[in-house]
Protein backbone atom coordinates (compact mmCIF):
# COMPACT_ATOMS: atom_id res chain seq x y z
CA UNK A 1 0.00 0.00 0.00
CA UNK A 2 2.89 2.46 0.80
CA UNK A 3 4.67 1.42 -2.10
CA UNK A 4 1.80 2.28 -4.27
CA UNK A 5 0.68 5.63 -2.62
CA UNK A 6 4.57 6.81 -3.50
CA UNK A 7 3.98 5.88 -7.36
CA UNK A 8 0.52 6.93 -7.37
CA UNK A 9 1.25 10.44 -6.06
CA UNK A 10 4.02 10.67 -9.22
CA UNK A 11 1.57 9.75 -11.15
CA UNK A 12 -1.26 12.21 -10.06
CA UNK A 13 1.58 14.61 -10.07
CA UNK A 14 2.36 13.95 -13.68
CA UNK A 15 -1.48 14.02 -14.96
CA UNK A 16 -2.00 17.38 -13.19
CA UNK A 17 1.42 19.12 -14.96
CA UNK A 18 -0.93 18.81 -17.93
CA UNK A 19 -3.76 20.48 -16.91
CA UNK A 20 -4.04 24.35 -16.69
CA UNK A 21 -3.74 26.34 -13.26
CA UNK A 22 -7.21 28.00 -12.17
CA UNK A 23 -7.15 29.63 -8.69
CA UNK A 24 -7.73 27.50 -5.70
CA UNK A 25 -10.14 26.22 -4.20
CA UNK A 26 -10.34 24.16 -7.68
CA UNK A 27 -6.12 24.42 -8.40
CA UNK A 28 -6.50 22.91 -12.05
CA UNK A 29 -8.70 23.18 -14.64
CA UNK A 30 -9.64 19.97 -16.72
CA UNK A 31 -8.13 20.87 -20.13
CA UNK A 32 -5.15 18.91 -21.39
CA UNK A 33 -2.48 21.18 -22.34
CA UNK A 34 1.35 21.52 -22.50
CA UNK A 35 1.50 25.42 -21.16
CA UNK A 36 3.47 24.57 -17.82
CA UNK A 37 6.16 23.31 -19.53
CA UNK A 38 6.28 25.62 -22.09
CA UNK A 39 6.58 28.16 -19.73
CA UNK A 40 9.53 27.02 -17.76
CA UNK A 41 11.37 27.03 -21.32
CA UNK A 42 9.78 30.42 -22.25
CA UNK A 43 10.19 31.61 -18.64
CA UNK A 44 14.14 33.79 -18.33
CA UNK A 45 13.68 33.64 -14.57
CA UNK A 46 12.98 29.63 -14.74
CA UNK A 47 15.92 28.90 -16.98
CA UNK A 48 18.03 31.08 -14.71
CA UNK A 49 17.26 28.95 -12.16
CA UNK A 50 18.16 26.13 -13.44
CA UNK A 51 21.36 27.45 -14.66
CA UNK A 52 22.30 29.26 -10.99
CA UNK A 53 21.12 26.20 -9.07
CA UNK A 54 23.70 23.85 -11.70
CA UNK A 55 26.42 26.21 -11.23
CA UNK A 56 25.70 26.64 -7.34
CA UNK A 57 25.32 22.62 -6.67
CA UNK A 58 28.90 21.87 -8.80
CA UNK A 59 31.26 24.76 -7.26
CA UNK A 60 29.37 23.28 -3.78
CA UNK A 61 30.31 19.69 -4.55
CA UNK A 62 33.74 20.24 -5.80
CA UNK A 63 34.65 22.10 -2.87
CA UNK A 64 32.94 19.26 -0.69
CA UNK A 65 35.20 16.97 -2.21
CA UNK A 66 38.24 19.43 -1.77
CA UNK A 67 37.41 19.57 2.23
CA UNK A 68 36.42 16.32 2.50
CA UNK A 69 39.72 14.38 0.97
CA UNK A 70 41.94 15.07 3.74
CA UNK A 71 39.78 15.01 6.41
CA UNK A 72 38.71 11.25 4.83
CA UNK A 73 42.42 11.00 5.01
CA UNK A 74 43.03 11.95 8.53
CA UNK A 75 40.38 9.01 9.22
CA UNK A 76 42.02 6.32 7.85
CA UNK A 77 45.67 6.77 8.54
CA UNK A 78 47.01 5.17 11.39
CA UNK A 79 48.35 6.72 14.51
CA UNK A 80 46.97 9.45 16.45
CA UNK A 81 43.96 7.37 17.95
CA UNK A 82 42.53 10.31 20.37
CA UNK A 83 42.42 13.00 17.25
CA UNK A 84 40.85 10.40 14.95
CA UNK A 85 38.54 9.07 17.85
CA UNK A 86 37.30 13.11 18.79
CA UNK A 87 37.25 13.72 14.94
CA UNK A 88 34.88 10.91 13.79
CA UNK A 89 32.68 11.40 16.59
CA UNK A 90 32.37 14.99 15.70
CA UNK A 91 31.60 14.30 12.05
CA UNK A 92 29.32 11.75 13.44
CA UNK A 93 27.20 13.82 15.37
CA UNK A 94 27.25 16.52 12.22
CA UNK A 95 25.47 13.69 10.09
CA UNK A 96 22.45 13.24 12.40
CA UNK A 97 22.35 16.67 13.29
CA UNK A 98 19.14 18.39 11.80
CA UNK A 99 19.27 20.17 8.71
CA UNK A 100 17.58 23.02 9.61
CA UNK A 101 19.80 23.46 12.31
CA UNK A 102 23.13 23.33 10.36
CA UNK A 103 22.18 25.80 8.35
CA UNK A 104 20.99 28.48 11.19
CA UNK A 105 24.32 27.51 12.48
CA UNK A 106 25.99 29.89 9.38
CA UNK A 107 23.65 32.58 10.27
CA UNK A 108 25.35 33.28 13.13
CA UNK A 109 28.67 33.29 11.01
CA UNK A 110 27.32 35.71 8.26
CA UNK A 111 24.70 37.50 9.60
CA UNK A 112 24.85 41.49 10.12
CA UNK A 113 26.27 40.88 13.61
CA UNK A 114 27.65 37.69 13.01
CA UNK A 115 31.33 36.22 12.93
CA UNK A 116 32.72 37.63 10.00
CA UNK A 117 30.83 41.36 10.29
CA UNK A 118 32.29 41.45 14.05
CA UNK A 119 36.03 40.74 12.58
CA UNK A 120 36.28 43.06 9.84
CA UNK A 121 33.94 46.10 12.39
CA UNK A 122 36.57 45.16 14.78
CA UNK A 123 39.56 45.92 12.35
CA UNK A 124 37.94 48.51 10.73
CA UNK A 125 38.12 47.00 7.67
CA UNK A 126 34.43 48.40 6.75
CA UNK A 127 32.36 50.55 8.29
CA UNK A 128 28.77 49.23 8.18
CA UNK A 129 28.30 45.30 7.93
CA UNK A 130 27.93 43.80 4.63
CA UNK A 131 25.27 41.90 4.16
CA UNK A 132 26.33 37.97 3.63
CA UNK A 133 22.91 35.65 4.01
CA UNK A 134 21.06 35.56 1.21
CA UNK A 135 23.78 35.62 -1.42
CA UNK A 136 25.24 32.49 -3.68
CA UNK A 137 28.14 32.40 -1.24
CA UNK A 138 26.07 31.58 1.61
CA UNK A 139 24.07 28.88 0.10
CA UNK A 140 27.21 27.20 -1.28
CA UNK A 141 28.69 27.26 2.23
CA UNK A 142 25.48 26.04 3.33
CA UNK A 143 25.20 23.41 1.42
CA UNK A 144 29.12 22.09 1.68
CA UNK A 145 28.88 22.04 5.44
CA UNK A 146 25.63 20.16 4.96
CA UNK A 147 27.36 17.56 2.82
CA UNK A 148 30.80 17.30 4.19
CA UNK A 149 30.44 14.49 6.81
CA UNK A 150 28.54 12.66 4.82
CA UNK A 151 31.28 12.84 2.16
CA UNK A 152 34.00 12.16 4.11
CA UNK A 153 32.01 9.24 5.88
CA UNK A 154 31.82 8.03 2.19
CA UNK A 155 35.22 8.95 1.29
CA UNK A 156 37.02 7.03 4.04
CA UNK A 157 34.83 3.81 4.00
CA UNK A 158 36.58 3.18 0.60
CA UNK A 159 39.64 4.60 1.04
CA UNK A 160 39.88 2.26 4.00
CA UNK A 161 40.83 -0.76 1.54
CA UNK A 162 43.60 1.97 -0.08
CA UNK A 163 46.06 0.80 2.42
CA UNK A 164 49.61 2.62 3.38
CA UNK A 165 51.34 -0.41 2.66
CA UNK A 166 52.05 0.78 -0.90
CA UNK A 167 52.82 4.15 0.46
CA UNK A 168 55.10 2.95 2.49
CA UNK A 169 56.65 0.77 -0.05
CA UNK A 170 57.03 4.26 -2.69
CA UNK A 171 58.68 5.94 0.20
CA UNK A 172 61.14 3.04 0.99
CA UNK A 173 61.86 3.15 -3.03
CA UNK A 174 62.75 6.95 -2.54
CA UNK A 175 59.74 8.61 -3.07
CA UNK A 176 59.53 11.84 -2.05
CA UNK A 177 55.52 13.15 -0.32
CA UNK A 178 54.53 14.58 -3.84
CA UNK A 179 55.75 11.61 -5.48
CA UNK A 180 53.79 8.93 -3.14
CA UNK A 181 50.78 11.58 -3.12
CA UNK A 182 50.55 11.86 -7.23
CA UNK A 183 51.88 8.16 -8.05
CA UNK A 184 50.15 6.05 -5.55
CA UNK A 185 47.56 7.83 -2.99
CA UNK A 186 45.87 9.51 -5.74
CA UNK A 187 45.62 6.76 -8.38
CA UNK A 188 44.49 4.47 -5.80
CA UNK A 189 41.76 6.54 -4.57
CA UNK A 190 40.42 7.91 -7.94
CA UNK A 191 37.84 5.80 -8.05
CA UNK A 192 36.72 6.60 -4.64
CA UNK A 193 36.66 10.34 -4.85
CA UNK A 194 34.58 9.77 -8.34
CA UNK A 195 31.97 8.37 -6.80
CA UNK A 196 31.78 10.41 -3.74
CA UNK A 197 31.85 13.42 -5.91
CA UNK A 198 28.86 12.25 -8.24
CA UNK A 199 26.97 11.65 -5.63
CA UNK A 200 28.07 15.22 -3.85
CA UNK A 201 26.66 16.95 -6.58
CA UNK A 202 23.32 15.21 -6.89
CA UNK A 203 22.79 16.02 -2.91
CA UNK A 204 23.62 19.04 -3.87
CA UNK A 205 21.17 19.64 -6.59
CA UNK A 206 18.46 18.12 -4.46
CA UNK A 207 18.90 20.35 -1.44
CA UNK A 208 16.11 22.25 -0.03
CA UNK A 209 16.67 23.11 3.48
CA UNK A 210 20.44 25.30 2.97
CA UNK A 211 19.41 26.75 -0.18
CA UNK A 212 15.86 28.21 1.45
CA UNK A 213 17.54 29.52 4.99
CA UNK A 214 20.67 31.04 3.14
CA UNK A 215 19.31 31.86 0.20
CA UNK A 216 16.27 33.47 1.90
CA UNK A 217 13.71 32.97 -1.57
CA UNK A 218 15.87 35.89 -3.36
CA UNK A 219 18.68 33.24 -4.78
CA UNK A 220 17.09 31.10 -7.34
CA UNK A 221 17.38 27.51 -6.71
CA UNK A 222 15.23 24.62 -8.17
CA UNK A 223 13.73 23.23 -5.22
CA UNK A 224 13.39 26.60 -3.08
CA UNK A 225 11.18 27.38 -6.55
CA UNK A 226 9.09 24.17 -6.70
CA UNK A 227 8.56 24.51 -3.00
CA UNK A 228 7.17 29.21 -3.43
CA UNK A 229 5.23 27.92 -6.68
CA UNK A 230 3.72 24.72 -4.82
CA UNK A 231 2.69 26.32 -1.19
CA UNK A 232 2.55 30.01 -1.43
CA UNK A 233 1.61 30.83 -5.06
CA UNK A 234 -0.55 27.78 -4.69
CA UNK A 235 -0.01 27.23 -8.54
CA UNK A 236 -0.25 23.35 -8.13
CA UNK A 237 0.03 22.52 -12.36
CA UNK A 238 3.03 24.65 -12.45
CA UNK A 239 4.94 23.39 -9.65
CA UNK A 240 4.40 19.71 -10.87
CA UNK A 241 5.55 20.45 -14.58
CA UNK A 242 8.76 21.48 -13.43
CA UNK A 243 8.77 18.84 -10.50
CA UNK A 244 8.96 16.33 -13.47
CA UNK A 245 11.29 18.57 -15.29
CA UNK A 246 13.46 18.41 -12.09
CA UNK A 247 13.18 15.13 -11.71
CA UNK A 248 13.98 13.94 -15.80
CA UNK A 249 17.26 16.51 -15.21
CA UNK A 250 18.13 14.59 -12.29
CA UNK A 251 18.05 11.16 -13.75
CA UNK A 252 19.48 12.03 -16.69
CA UNK A 253 22.48 13.74 -14.36
CA UNK A 254 22.95 10.52 -12.87
CA UNK A 255 22.88 8.32 -15.95
CA UNK A 256 25.55 10.85 -17.33
CA UNK A 257 27.69 10.75 -14.95
CA UNK A 258 27.58 7.05 -14.40
CA UNK A 259 28.23 6.86 -18.02
CA UNK A 260 31.55 8.68 -17.27
CA UNK A 261 32.63 6.96 -14.60
CA UNK A 262 32.21 3.73 -16.51
CA UNK A 263 34.44 5.05 -19.55
CA UNK A 264 37.02 6.27 -17.04
CA UNK A 265 37.16 2.99 -15.46
CA UNK A 266 37.63 0.78 -18.41
CA UNK A 267 40.25 3.13 -19.90
CA UNK A 268 41.97 3.32 -16.54
CA UNK A 269 42.04 -0.49 -16.67
CA UNK A 270 43.61 -0.68 -20.08
CA UNK A 271 46.69 1.84 -19.29
CA UNK A 272 47.16 0.12 -15.85
CA UNK A 273 47.23 -3.78 -18.37
CA UNK B 1 68.23 16.85 -1.00
CA UNK B 2 68.88 19.36 1.12
CA UNK B 3 65.86 21.02 -0.59
CA UNK B 4 63.79 18.29 -1.25
CA UNK B 5 63.62 17.56 2.30
CA UNK B 6 62.49 21.43 2.70
CA UNK B 7 59.80 21.14 0.54
CA UNK B 8 58.60 18.39 1.97
CA UNK B 9 58.08 19.45 5.16
CA UNK B 10 56.27 22.47 3.76
CA UNK B 11 53.86 19.76 1.94
CA UNK B 12 53.09 18.06 5.07
CA UNK B 13 52.87 21.66 6.89
CA UNK B 14 50.48 22.47 4.30
CA UNK B 15 48.40 19.38 4.75
CA UNK B 16 48.05 19.75 8.54
CA UNK B 17 47.38 23.25 8.48
CA UNK B 18 44.48 22.90 5.71
CA UNK B 19 43.05 19.74 7.68
CA UNK B 20 42.93 22.28 11.09
CA UNK B 21 41.31 25.02 8.48
CA UNK B 22 38.54 22.66 7.58
CA UNK B 23 38.04 21.03 11.42
CA UNK B 24 38.03 24.45 12.23
CA UNK B 25 35.37 25.22 9.14
CA UNK B 26 33.00 22.55 10.53
CA UNK B 27 32.97 23.15 14.41
CA UNK B 28 32.95 27.41 13.99
CA UNK B 29 29.56 27.54 13.32
CA UNK B 30 28.11 24.90 15.95
CA UNK B 31 30.29 26.20 18.44
CA UNK B 32 28.84 30.03 17.57
CA UNK B 33 25.30 28.74 17.96
CA UNK B 34 25.82 27.26 20.94
CA UNK B 35 27.87 29.77 22.59
CA UNK B 36 25.12 32.33 21.30
CA UNK B 37 22.25 30.23 22.74
CA UNK B 38 23.58 31.52 26.71
CA UNK B 39 23.11 35.50 25.33
CA UNK B 40 21.10 37.66 27.80
CA UNK B 41 17.54 38.15 26.99
CA UNK B 42 18.01 41.77 26.03
CA UNK B 43 20.23 39.93 22.54
CA UNK B 44 17.46 40.56 20.06
CA UNK B 45 19.74 39.26 16.91
CA UNK B 46 21.69 35.95 16.38
CA UNK B 47 25.44 37.48 16.80
CA UNK B 48 28.73 36.12 17.40
CA UNK B 49 30.56 37.03 19.99
CA UNK B 50 27.23 36.91 21.49
CA UNK B 51 25.24 39.98 23.99
CA UNK B 52 25.56 39.46 27.35
CA UNK B 53 24.25 36.01 29.40
CA UNK B 54 21.84 34.03 30.47
CA UNK B 55 19.45 31.13 30.31
CA UNK B 56 16.36 33.28 29.30
CA UNK B 57 16.03 32.28 25.84
CA UNK B 58 16.12 28.42 26.29
CA UNK B 59 13.55 29.42 29.03
CA UNK B 60 11.38 31.27 25.83
CA UNK B 61 11.95 28.17 23.93
CA UNK B 62 10.67 25.66 26.35
CA UNK B 63 7.92 28.17 27.01
CA UNK B 64 6.68 28.22 23.14
CA UNK B 65 3.64 27.04 22.34
CA UNK B 66 4.88 26.13 18.47
CA UNK B 67 7.82 24.39 19.93
CA UNK B 68 5.58 22.33 22.24
CA UNK B 69 3.17 22.24 19.82
CA UNK B 70 5.46 20.50 17.17
CA UNK B 71 6.84 17.57 19.72
CA UNK B 72 3.59 16.47 20.60
CA UNK B 73 3.15 15.89 16.89
CA UNK B 74 6.87 14.71 15.52
CA UNK B 75 7.44 12.45 18.56
CA UNK B 76 4.24 10.30 18.05
CA UNK B 77 4.50 10.69 13.95
CA UNK B 78 8.24 9.29 14.34
CA UNK B 79 7.61 6.62 16.77
CA UNK B 80 4.44 5.61 14.23
CA UNK B 81 5.91 6.26 11.13
CA UNK B 82 9.06 3.75 11.99
CA UNK B 83 7.36 1.05 13.24
CA UNK B 84 5.06 0.85 10.57
CA UNK B 85 8.20 1.18 7.89
CA UNK B 86 9.81 -1.62 9.76
CA UNK B 87 7.25 -3.44 10.23
CA UNK B 88 6.13 -3.42 5.79
CA UNK B 89 9.89 -3.33 5.57
CA UNK B 90 10.52 -6.66 7.17
CA UNK B 91 7.98 -8.68 5.38
CA UNK B 92 8.80 -7.25 2.07
CA UNK B 93 12.52 -8.56 2.82
CA UNK B 94 11.30 -11.72 3.99
CA UNK B 95 9.20 -12.14 1.41
CA UNK B 96 12.27 -11.30 -0.99
CA UNK B 97 14.39 -13.77 0.77
CA UNK B 98 12.55 -16.52 0.62
CA UNK B 99 10.80 -16.25 -2.75
CA UNK B 100 13.60 -15.60 -5.38
CA UNK B 101 11.67 -15.53 -8.26
CA UNK B 102 11.97 -13.71 -11.15
CA UNK B 103 10.08 -10.84 -10.25
CA UNK B 104 12.07 -10.27 -6.98
CA UNK B 105 14.36 -7.93 -8.55
CA UNK B 106 11.79 -5.54 -10.11
CA UNK B 107 9.77 -5.63 -6.86
CA UNK B 108 12.81 -4.62 -4.63
CA UNK B 109 13.72 -1.58 -7.13
CA UNK B 110 10.07 -0.81 -7.06
CA UNK B 111 10.52 -0.19 -3.15
CA UNK B 112 13.61 1.42 -3.37
CA UNK B 113 12.33 3.85 -6.07
CA UNK B 114 11.64 6.65 -4.00
CA UNK B 115 15.16 7.24 -3.16
CA UNK B 116 16.06 8.39 -6.73
CA UNK B 117 13.07 10.79 -6.72
CA UNK B 118 14.48 14.69 -5.02
CA UNK B 119 12.20 14.86 -1.85
CA UNK B 120 10.63 18.06 -2.85
CA UNK B 121 9.16 16.08 -5.80
CA UNK B 122 7.53 13.37 -3.62
CA UNK B 123 5.89 16.72 -1.38
CA UNK B 124 4.45 18.01 -4.35
CA UNK B 125 3.33 14.40 -5.53
CA UNK B 126 1.99 13.59 -2.01
CA UNK B 127 0.53 17.35 -1.38
CA UNK B 128 -1.58 16.84 -4.83
CA UNK B 129 -2.40 13.08 -3.53
CA UNK B 130 -3.67 14.21 -0.13
CA UNK B 131 -5.67 17.43 -1.54
CA UNK B 132 -6.98 15.43 -3.95
CA UNK B 133 -7.87 12.66 -1.13
CA UNK B 134 -9.05 15.37 1.43
CA UNK B 135 -6.31 13.91 3.75
CA UNK B 136 -4.54 16.90 3.60
CA UNK B 137 -3.32 18.64 6.75
CA UNK B 138 -3.89 15.38 8.76
CA UNK B 139 -1.46 13.51 11.06
CA UNK B 140 -2.69 10.34 9.71
CA UNK B 141 -1.08 11.97 5.79
CA UNK B 142 1.81 13.14 7.65
CA UNK B 143 2.55 9.09 8.69
CA UNK B 144 2.01 7.97 5.22
CA UNK B 145 4.29 10.39 3.73
CA UNK B 146 6.85 9.51 6.31
CA UNK B 147 6.42 5.88 5.97
CA UNK B 148 7.25 6.24 2.09
CA UNK B 149 10.37 8.22 2.72
CA UNK B 150 11.36 5.84 5.77
CA UNK B 151 10.78 3.14 4.21
CA UNK B 152 13.66 2.12 1.40
CA UNK B 153 16.47 2.70 4.47
CA UNK B 154 14.11 0.36 6.67
CA UNK B 155 14.75 -1.93 3.50
CA UNK B 156 18.50 -1.45 3.08
CA UNK B 157 19.14 -2.33 6.93
CA UNK B 158 16.79 -5.16 7.16
CA UNK B 159 18.86 -6.50 3.90
CA UNK B 160 22.24 -6.18 5.45
CA UNK B 161 21.30 -7.57 8.70
CA UNK B 162 19.59 -10.69 6.61
CA UNK B 163 22.87 -11.05 5.31
CA UNK B 164 23.88 -11.86 8.53
CA UNK B 165 21.54 -14.81 9.32
CA UNK B 166 22.79 -18.09 8.87
CA UNK B 167 20.13 -20.14 6.96
CA UNK B 168 21.45 -23.36 8.50
CA UNK B 169 20.19 -22.46 11.67
CA UNK B 170 17.38 -21.91 10.88
CA UNK B 171 16.96 -25.34 9.18
CA UNK B 172 18.53 -26.80 11.91
CA UNK B 173 15.43 -25.73 13.72
CA UNK B 174 13.20 -26.82 11.18
CA UNK B 175 14.87 -30.18 11.37
CA UNK B 176 14.53 -30.37 14.98
CA UNK B 177 10.50 -29.88 14.96
CA UNK B 178 10.23 -26.59 15.36
CA UNK B 179 7.23 -24.75 13.31
CA UNK B 180 8.07 -21.57 11.39
CA UNK B 181 6.36 -19.71 13.90
CA UNK B 182 8.87 -21.03 16.40
CA UNK B 183 11.67 -20.82 13.91
CA UNK B 184 11.44 -17.46 13.12
CA UNK B 185 10.55 -16.56 17.34
CA UNK B 186 13.48 -18.41 18.34
CA UNK B 187 16.26 -18.44 15.85
CA UNK B 188 15.70 -15.42 13.23
CA UNK B 189 14.52 -12.78 15.57
CA UNK B 190 16.80 -12.78 17.88
CA UNK B 191 19.83 -13.01 14.92
CA UNK B 192 18.22 -9.57 13.75
CA UNK B 193 17.56 -8.13 16.62
CA UNK B 194 20.03 -5.17 16.37
CA UNK B 195 18.82 -4.73 12.45
CA UNK B 196 15.53 -4.10 13.99
CA UNK B 197 16.92 -1.55 16.48
CA UNK B 198 18.99 0.37 13.37
CA UNK B 199 15.60 0.62 11.60
CA UNK B 200 13.30 1.92 13.96
CA UNK B 201 16.32 4.43 15.82
CA UNK B 202 16.61 5.82 11.36
CA UNK B 203 12.93 5.96 10.58
CA UNK B 204 12.17 7.89 14.05
CA UNK B 205 15.61 10.10 13.41
CA UNK B 206 14.59 10.40 9.63
CA UNK B 207 11.04 11.35 10.24
CA UNK B 208 11.54 13.90 12.76
CA UNK B 209 14.50 15.68 11.01
CA UNK B 210 12.49 15.78 7.60
CA UNK B 211 11.95 19.19 6.23
CA UNK B 212 12.60 18.70 2.35
CA UNK B 213 8.95 16.79 2.13
CA UNK B 214 7.16 17.94 4.91
CA UNK B 215 7.45 21.59 3.99
CA UNK B 216 4.83 20.37 1.65
CA UNK B 217 2.49 18.78 4.19
CA UNK B 218 2.26 20.87 7.18
CA UNK B 219 -0.19 23.37 8.36
CA UNK B 220 -0.28 25.67 11.26
CA UNK B 221 -2.36 23.58 13.55
CA UNK B 222 -0.45 20.05 12.21
CA UNK B 223 3.41 20.77 12.16
CA UNK B 224 6.52 19.48 13.32
CA UNK B 225 9.32 20.45 15.23
CA UNK B 226 11.61 20.74 12.50
CA UNK B 227 9.53 22.69 10.30
CA UNK B 228 8.92 24.70 13.84
CA UNK B 229 12.77 25.70 13.46
CA UNK B 230 12.87 26.20 9.74
CA UNK B 231 9.57 28.55 9.77
CA UNK B 232 11.60 30.95 12.41
CA UNK B 233 14.73 30.53 10.36
CA UNK B 234 13.35 31.95 7.70
CA UNK B 235 11.13 35.16 9.39
CA UNK B 236 12.89 35.47 12.59
CA UNK B 237 16.96 36.13 13.33
CA UNK B 238 16.69 36.00 17.55
CA UNK B 239 18.31 33.67 20.15
CA UNK B 240 15.42 31.67 20.33
CA UNK B 241 16.97 30.13 16.88
CA UNK B 242 20.07 29.28 18.87
CA UNK B 243 18.48 28.06 22.02
CA UNK B 244 16.56 25.29 19.79
CA UNK B 245 20.12 24.39 17.87
CA UNK B 246 21.42 23.66 21.48
CA UNK B 247 18.35 21.14 22.40
CA UNK B 248 18.19 19.61 19.00
CA UNK B 249 21.96 18.92 19.60
CA UNK B 250 21.78 17.75 22.91
CA UNK B 251 19.24 15.36 21.64
CA UNK B 252 21.62 14.21 18.79
CA UNK B 253 23.89 13.84 20.90
CA UNK B 254 22.02 11.64 23.88
CA UNK B 255 20.75 9.75 20.52
CA UNK B 256 23.96 8.75 19.59
CA UNK B 257 25.28 7.52 22.81
CA UNK B 258 22.35 5.13 22.78
CA UNK B 259 23.01 4.26 19.23
CA UNK B 260 26.60 3.07 20.24
CA UNK B 261 25.10 1.44 23.01
CA UNK B 262 22.69 -0.83 21.57
CA UNK B 263 24.27 -1.46 17.53
CA UNK B 264 28.04 0.33 18.03
CA UNK B 265 28.19 3.88 16.33
CA UNK B 266 30.64 2.69 13.81
CA UNK B 267 28.21 -0.22 12.37
CA UNK B 268 25.15 2.55 12.50
CA UNK B 269 27.06 5.17 10.22
CA UNK B 270 27.90 2.53 7.86
CA UNK B 271 24.10 1.99 6.91
CA UNK B 272 24.24 5.80 6.41
CA UNK B 273 27.31 6.26 5.13
CA UNK B 274 26.69 2.84 2.11
CA UNK B 275 23.60 4.17 -0.19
Amino acid sequence: MFLALFTVGVAFMTLISFHPYIPPPAFYGTKITTENYLSIFADRFALFTVGNTLILSLVASLLTMLFAYPIAQLLVRPGLELTRRLVSSFIILLLFLNSAVRSVTWITILGSSGLINSVLLGLNIIQHPVSLLFTNLAVVLGIMSSNLPYAILMLASSLRYVGVDLEDAARTLGANEFQVFRRVTLPLSELAVIATGNLMFIVALTAFVSPAILGGGVIPFITVNIFYTATEALNLPLSSAFSVFFTILTLAIVLIFGRITNRFLSKGMRMRA
Amino acid sequence: MKGILLVTRAARLGVKGFTGFVLFFLAIPLVAILSDSFAGSKAVILSFPPKGFGFSWYYTLLTSPDFAQGLWVSLPLGVTASVCSLLVALTLVIALKRYSVSGSDILRSYALSPLIVPEVVIGVAMLQLFRALGLFGSFFALVLAHVVITMPYSIRILEATFLGVDASLEDAARTLGANEFTVFRRVTLPSIQAGLVASFIFGFVTSLNDIAMTAFLITPKVTTVSMVIFGWSTKLYTPILAAASGVITFATFLFLIVLDRTIGIDKATAFVAYR
